[in-house]
């Protein structure tokens, strides 16, 4: 671990480029100096008084050296040294690199602004180019999020062992879009297979491939491939199926497959396919007259973004693994 | 070099760099007088808005650390502290801020230096509605410290979150297993095959470090095992019996298929909690400082 790298940009105050902020800290050893003094007096007549006992006193600060909170606007605030913006409300800095193995992992952590709330399409991964001191470069295998640690992820790479990490640039990034549609097919009842494949445009450039679909009363199976040029991202489908003799249709359980997580793995494989298994759930529906199947396909893709933005390296804190 | 002798060379780096910590204090024998100051010193009060840095909050990376309150009882000398996170948001607040302190260094006024630790606060311990975690850095000081005695109080390491993921493969067979490089023993340990799918249950058995498995269950957060590729439907943690600290003894995978893989390959995804030496000022003053 390099340790003699300068770290003050890590502790400088992101309210240091905000002129209507105070730091107050600054003051404290007034702050506290005042109170001391101001107590002490007290405080000797009631540790005289006490006779020892040793229940600590909570000390209200006084009313002169008390701070106040200054609300900041999130327009307004800029985000702390080292930061890069991917969005509006969003922006990350480099914080530490473990590398060896052939393997090289730069760590990130997030800020967001105040105000900032979820809408479910933050960042999700990206593509990544790491260049070394010796001038290769490196193209990202992945971007690693920690459930524990949500304000951090990894970028990883692979292929190295020798250089050094200067600089990485942030290609692109991935959002995650969420849709929902509704695919009918025609139906007369159980037990039943698809005459013919669907195709169903899942959106950022994936298209979903129904290749068969086979329902019995209790189970059934849906064999399934994707084609394109998507990022990753996850697919349910909940196939319905209802029949005047069985008015009260019949419900398949939803079923999802992921064909790649965020930020995981290479872009989508075009070959992906699977079989997903159907069982029979509760009824749905009590009102069909006419026969009708209806495969509903929920979709979470990632979708990328235009970024621009790139973070040199040197300073940052390294380890080798 | 394999994951798991990546995780034995961080917990060595871990080892050598808390060893040589830059806070090489001298010893901690103070023999200040008694005071007749009270013990016990409140801090200007945080503000209610976490998302950007509080009044008297240090930041180090997009951690802010905000001191509460210092107190000296009985050869203690408590400092309360709390953590926010610049991710401060709905979906970043209930879990770990990326940065940690670990190693602490304090003088007194009389010149003598402590020094202590902190482990991970435990991630029950965040509340969702303030966003912050409350902590407290404790040093062993003679009986007659108080809290006046202090000169300053230092955050002499960190730990920086490094999300990590690996692939490694074991035999589909009973008491096949694996050794991490830090000593997590990964065993097959049950293979139920049924007609629609096959369950595998693996036990578990990891070394207690409270970094590995900072701020929650073991392998309940912090690492997640999954199958790799095509074909696995879904992982559950599998608890029960006298496991580590949060009761987990392993996990299961599901298998779409009547019969075990002949290769399983796993996925594991962990966060790596690497030390980083780096010292911060937070608290200076008192009476004689």
């Amino acid at each position: 671990m390099a340790d003699d790298t300068d770290f003050s940009s890590l502790l400088e105050s992101p309210i240091d480029d905000s002129p209507r902020e105070r730091r107050s800290w600054d003051a404290w050893p007034i702050i506290a100096g005042i109170a001391v003094a101001a107590l002490a007096v007290t405080g000797g007549y009631l540790v005289a008084s006490s006779a020892g006992e040793s229940t600590p006193t909570t000390i209200a600060a006084p009313e002169t050296t008390t701070t106040t909170t200054t609300a900041q606007t999130g327009e307004n605030v800029a985000f702390p040294p080292g930061y890069a913006e991917l969005d509006d409300m969003t922006a990350v800095a480099p914080q530490y690199i473990v590398s060896g193995g052939g393997e090289v992992f730069v760590s990130f952590a997030t800020a967001v602004r105040r105000g900032f709330e979820s809408t479910g399409d933050e960042f999700s991964g990206g593509t990544w180019t790491l260049e070394m001191d010796d001038g290769t470069t490196l193209e990202s295998s992945d971007t690693v999020f920690a459930t524990s640690v949500p304000g951090s992820f990894s970028a990883k790479f692979t292929g190295t062992d020798d250089a050094q990490p200067a600089q990485i640039t942030l290609n692109d990034q991935w959002r995650r879009d969420h849709r929902w549609s509704d695919t009918e097919a025609p139906f007369a009842g159980l037990p039943y297979d698809l005459a013919e494949p669907i195709l169903v445009d899942l959106g950022a450039g994936t298209t979903l491939s129904i290749d068969s679909l086979h329902l019995e009363e209790d189970s059934g199976s849906l064999e399934w491939s994707l084609h394109g040029t998507g990022n990753g991202g996850m697919v349910g489908a909940t196939v319905v199926a209802g029949h005047p003799e069985q008015p009260e249709g019949a419900w398949y359980s939803e079923g999802g497959f992921a064909f790649l997580g965020f930020g995981s793995g290479p872009p989508l494989d075009p070959q992906m396919s699977g079989t997903l298994t159907l069982r029979s759930g509760e009824t749905l529906d009590d009102s069909a007259d006419v026969p009708f199947l209806t495969i509903q396909i929920n979709t979470t893709l990632a979708t990328s973004l235009p970024v621009d933005a790139t973070w040199e390296l040197a300073e940052v804190p390294n380890a080798d693994l | 070099m394999p994951f798991a002798m990546k995780l034995a060379a961080g917990a060595l780096l871990g080892a050598a760099l808390a060893a040589t910590g830059i806070w090489l204090g001298s010893a901690s024998v103070d023999t200040a007088a008694p005071s007749t100051t009270l013990a016990t010193t409140t801090l200007p009060p945080i503000p209610a808005e976490p998302a950007w840095i509080p009044e008297g909050g240090i930041r180090f990376a997009s951690t802010i650390l905000i001191p509460q309150e210092i107190d000296a009882n009985d050869g203690v000398l408590t400092f309360d502290y709390e953590l926010a996170s610049l991710a401060g948001s709905s979906r970043f607040s209930t879990a770990n801020p990326p940065a940690l302190p670990e190693t602490w260094g304090m003088t007194s006024a009389a010149g003598a230096h402590y020094e202590t630790t902190t482990n991970p606060p435990r991630i029950d311990t965040f509340s969702e509605l303030d966003r912050y975690t409350q902590d407290s850095a404790r040093f062993d000081v003679p009986a007659e410290f108080e809290s006046s005695d202090v000169r300053s109080i230092a955050v002499t390491g960190w730990r920086i979150a490094v999300p990590m993921n690996t692939v490694i493969h074991l035999s589909s067979e009973r008491g096949s297993s694996i050794t991490l490089g830090d000593g997590t023993v990964i065993m097959v340990d049950t293979i139920l095959e049924q007609r629609n799918g096959t369950i595998i249950g693996f036990d578990v058995d990891a070394p207690i470090d409270p970094w590995r498995t900072a701020a929650d269950t073991p392998f309940g957060l912090s690492t997640t095992f999954t199958g790799s590729g095509p074909g696995w439907l879904r992982s559950a943690t599998r608890t029960g019996g006298t496991g580590l600290s949060g009761g987990a003894t392993g996990f299961q995978l599901m298998w779409d298929g009547p019969t075990a893989p002949p290769d399983i390959a796993l996925a594991i995804n962990t966060t790596a909690w690497m030390p980083l030496d780096s010292t911060a000022t937070v608290y200076e003053g008192g009476a004689n400082g």
